[in-house]
């Protein structure tokens, strides 16, 4: 048993390594509008923390303002790590990471955006909800995908 | 088996290895993300980004801009920087006039304050202006000698007297009248003749002006009636048609300056003679173009035209005004400063000066740096 604990270990470490290929491949629009990119740090043992581990989406809204603009608006709400966390090590107070809406002419968000926010910078503290909304200034949009990333 | 071991033990560390690689996939330049603030500092291009990010579409939004099918103009206000930090106070309002431009879809029109553009608006709009005179002086030349009373047998002749007002706002009148002299001569083919320069002898008319400039602020236009009736004078006394060649009063040998004609011509070369009055201000003037009778003063034919146009920014057609204000709160302690950061921005109606909309950002950051300036 001992002898195999060393290639067991490597295995389990090159499991969580695979997790570094990127995936470029882009939501559809069955998914979710609300993407996370992949984390930008890896650790060795079991992956990395990713934005979706510790912080969840409470609601989600498309809809369209008095002018006819597409107004996207997603609660986010900052419930602290679930996984790592120990006597020694507690969740950070607050979290930073960006977040951006693209907008797109159809539903299906093919082809290339109409009007993208640039990456704004998110503060949430521990237990907080905040809600990012953005507005696209071009009518008759009617895709949005928000995209959050470190 | 220890083999075997080992073999797996090398296998799995190489994977494990190869696993934790990173691809190079570009060469770094030093080229980074207008997003990305690698230094500390607590107004970054992320800042300037969001505000025109939020602030664009709120304007756009709004029922006096997107509600009309007539563009908006609005006019930039400079932004004020309240802040100890060394910005660019203007970037802001440039960020989101780009944005507005970019995706306001021709609703909204900025007026441009910029002095590049307006120097070299100033040349063009002169060239145009130009090129518009030559344009009314063959109109007006053609008609003119189209008139009823041109129409005689005998050719009419026409005394040219020098346009009056010319000198107080340096603008060489006398050029465009003798510009109007050879149009009406040559639409004239033959029926019009203009006696030599200095004559009044023997005209049917005169052909003489008044130039007007707008709004000037010192008073120095004297009646055009009482001009010719003082070129009249100088000339029945051997006298040239220049006020100003040094040979006032009109009679050498007995001093008119009590006379009406004699105070009348001592105020035009007073006026003459006044460096102040020949500034040439920005205003628009036109000249007005007589034809007089001789005998009776009465001026058979008037007209005026635009001569020069005022260069003016346009700025009273702008409806709003799109103004803001950064605000800085800054605290130091032990080498960490903190700064809170509000960028404020404004819309005002021009006409009833009220705030039609207001937009907000802030931010706080944290930094390490012992520096005054950042």
């Amino acid at each position: 048993m001992k002898k195999l604990l060393f290639p067991l270990y490597a295995a389990v470490c090159l499991l969580s390594a695979c997790k570094s290929t990127q995936n470029v491949a882009r939501a559809d629009a069955s998914g979710r509008g609300v993407v996370f990119t992949r984390p930008q740090n890896y650790t060795i043992f079991f992956g990395s923390h990713s934005l979706n581990e510790f912080i969840e989406l409470t609601h989600e809204s498309f809809s369209q303002n008095a002018a006819g603009q597409s107004v996207i608006s997603v609660g986010i709400r900052y419930r602290g790590y679930t996984r790592g966390i120990s006597f020694l090590r507690t969740s950070p107070q607050q979290i930073n990471f960006n977040a951006r809406a693209d907008f797109y002419r159809d539903i299906e968000r093919s082809g290339a955006p109409v009007y993208s926010t640039n990456n704004q910078r998110i503060v949430i503290r521990l237990g907080d909800t905040y809600y990012f909304t953005a507005t696209c200034p071009v009518n008759d949009c009617r895709g949005c995908q928000v995209v959050l990333s470190e | 088996m220890k083999s075997i071991f080992t073999l797996l033990s090398a296998a799995g560390f190489l994977a494990m290895a190869a696993g934790c690689a990173r691809v190079e996939t570009n060469k770094q330049d030093g080229t980074i993300h207008p997003d990305e603030s690698p230094l500390q500092g607590a107004v970054t291009s992320q800042d300037i980004r969001t505000v025109a990010s939020k602030m664009a579409p709120a304007i756009l939004g709004l029922p006096e801009i997107s509600g009309g099918d007539a563009p908006v103009r609005i006019l930039i206000s400079e932004f004020k920087n309240n802040t100890r930090f060394l910005i660019d106070k203007n970037l802001f309002a440039k960020r989101l006039r780009i944005e507005l431009n970019q995706y306001g879809q021709g609703k909204i029109r900025f007026i441009d304050r910029n002095a590049n553009v307006q120097r070299d608006r100033a040349v063009a709009v002169r060239d145009r202006q130009e090129y518009l005179i030559q344009q009314n002086l063959k109109t007006l030349g053609k008609e003119i000698a189209g008139l009823e009373l041109m129409q005689r047998s005998d050719p009419v002749k026409i005394a040219v007297i020098p346009v009056l007002n010319t000198n107080l706002v340096n603008m060489n009148a006398d050029s465009f009248t003798a510009m109007l002299r050879s149009e009406i001569v040559q639409a004239g083919k033959g029926k019009i003749q203009f006696l030599m320069p200095g004559t009044l002898a023997g005209a049917d008319y005169y052909l003489t002006g008044q130039f007007i400039p707008e709004s000037m602020k010192k008073e120095g236009i004297i009646n055009l009636a009482n001009y010719i009736e003082v070129i009249d004078a100088r000339i029945r006394s051997g006298q040239s048609m220049t006020l100003d060649d040094g040979t006032v009063p009109a009679s050498p040998e007995k001093p008119q300056i009590y006379t009406r004609i004699g105070q009348q011509e001592s105020e035009l070369v007073r006026m003459l003679r006044n460096p102040e009055l020949r500034k040439n201000p920005n205003v628009n003037k036109r000249l007005n173009i007589m034809l007089v009778k001789p005998d009776t003063k009465v001026a058979v034919y008037e007209k005026m035209f635009l001569l020069d146009r005022k260069f003016s920014s346009r700025e009273g057609r702008a409806q709003f005004i799109l103004s803001g204000e950064i605000s800085a709160l800054s605290q130091r302690r032990q080498g960490t400063a903190s700064d809170y950061l509000l960028v404020s921005v404004q819309l005002v109606d021009l006409e009833s000066n009220e705030i039609v909309w207001e937009g907000a950002y802030e931010t706080k950051k944290l930094s390490r740096s012992g520096i005054v300036y950042q």
